[in-house]
């Protein structure tokens, strides 16, 4: 293989790979019939061109039928996105609540717990099987309400990056079921007890008023460490689950980003409830895959591979 | 099917392949002969393009060869490729008569020597 080839190669794999198995050999031949003699390396022009070929049909194609890891990805993150939300909103939706005048002149604490309701109802929904009304409950309850209810400000501190990725992935992935059957019933259930610890972490940093350091290096740490392990506690063994660390990685930086600009608004406890999140289910996830690698090491047949989608 | 207008080198392509099947290496000659070496497109322009014709059932493949090891497709017009290439091809004759009687009327363009006065 020439080096002009295999620069060919490496520009055609952004390409999507139904695509490329059915065109990368004769768009190949084209990009070489078309190369100046002793051309070693692709043209600024037949890259660009390339690469925006690349972008435009990945464009162009549904979400529907996006296939591999990367909807598997998303698969897993419409399991776990609204057990974390129903955390949240289960911990912090009985304390929150604003103060309205009345037209009577007289101050009264609102508290709209009907914006808490929404993925609460998504999991009861996810658990018995019935997904549109879990759709319709995240989009309305999940992301429109809080919308309306609150001020814009806080709806994309605490809630809108997991909230909206959660929504999407139920929309348009292939589901919560498959995102159970790619994760394996264990793996869920750490992540379960999980969030239930983490909601008595919350419960006692509000009751006790324990705030740790909102210091950047700490902040970085925190993020950086749960983006690095998150993989792990998603079943870093499998493609999908390597492709739901990413899509929560997206979520997780987009909160990170704007706590970085609204942070005199920010409370330490919804970015404590996020983060640590991630930390704590690498904890539990990487032992999950430690343990499973031990044991392929000892069966030939290896439930982690069998699980492990093709990109 | 769409009635939006082709675009420049969608409606080459399809232009190109009116006159039978061809690959992509002709497909892009052809084109550049068409064009009066206007137009000359990529590979990622081209197959982003045939893609979206062959979604659109405007083309299809005829057959498939193999050259020096290496994989050669060639395309044709469908009945509604050829259909729709037809439509737009007397869309854009109606569009320049009338273009061309206007200048005319107004006399201010020459014919035949390629711009304005």
């Amino acid at each position: 293989m020439s080096a002009l080839e295999m620069r060919y190669r490496r520009l055609l794999a952004t390409y999507p790979r139904d695509h490329r198995a059915e065109h990368e050999e004769e768009m190949l031949g084209v990009l070489l019939a078309t190369a100046k003699p002793g051309q070693r390396r692709p043209a600024i022009r037949d890259t660009l061109d390339l690469l925006r070929g690349a972008l435009l049909i990945r464009a162009r194609r549904p979400w529907r039928d996006i296939e591999g890891a990367w909807a598997d990805g998303l698969a897993i993150v419409s399991l776990l996105g609204p057990v974390l939300l129903s955390g949240y909103a289960v911990i912090v939706g009985p304390q929150d609540g604003y103060y309205r005048v009345t037209p009577s002149g007289e101050i009264v604490r609102v508290y709209p717990w009907f914006i808490w309701v929404g993925w609460p109802l998504v999991l009861l929904a996810i658990t018995v099987g019935w997904r549109r009304l879990a759709v319709l409950a995240a989009w309305v309850g999940g992301l429109i309400l809080p919308f309306y209810y609150w001020s814009w400000e806080i709806v994309f501190a605490v809630w809108f990056p997991l909230a909206a990725l959660s929504a999407v992935a139920l929309t348009w992935s292939p589901g919560p079921a498959r995102g159970l059957a790619l994760l394996g019933r264990p793996r869920f259930a750490c992540y379960l007890i999980g969030v239930a610890l983490l909601d008595i972490g919350v419960t006692a940093v509000y009751e006790f008023h324990v705030a740790p350091s909102q210091s950047w290096p700490v902040t970085l740490l925190l993020w950086a460490g749960a983006v690095m392990v998150v993989g792990a506690a998603m079943d870093f063994g499998s493609q999908a689950g390597r492709r739901a660390a990413v899509w929560l990685a997206m979520g997780v930086a987009w909160l990170f980003m704007w706590h970085s600009m609204w942070s005199y608004r920010a409370t330490v406890a919804p970015m404590v409830y996020f983060v640590v999140p991630f930390v704590a289910l690498a904890c539990v996830g990487g032992a999950v895959w430690l343990i499973e690698r031990r044991l392929q090491r000892t069966a030939p047949d290896d439930p982690a591979e069998r699980r492990a989608t093709p990109a | 099917m769409s009635d939006r207008p082709l675009q420049e080198p969608t409606f080459l392509i399809l232009a190109a392949l009116a006159a039978g099947a061809q690959h992509g290496y002709g497909i892009i000659t052809d084109v550049e002969r068409i064009s009066e070496g206007r137009v000359r497109l990529r590979a990622g322009t081209l197959y982003g393009a045939l893609d979206r014709l062959r979604a659109d059932e405007l083309i299809e493949v005829d057959r498939e060869e193999v050259v020096d090891t290496r994989l050669r497709r060639y395309y044709r017009l469908t009945a509604t490729g050829s259909q729709r290439l037809a439509d737009e091809a007397e869309r854009l004759r109606r569009h320049a008569a009338i273009a061309t009687r206007r200048l005319r009327a107004s006399g201010r363009a020459a014919y035949g020597t390629g711009g304005a006065r």
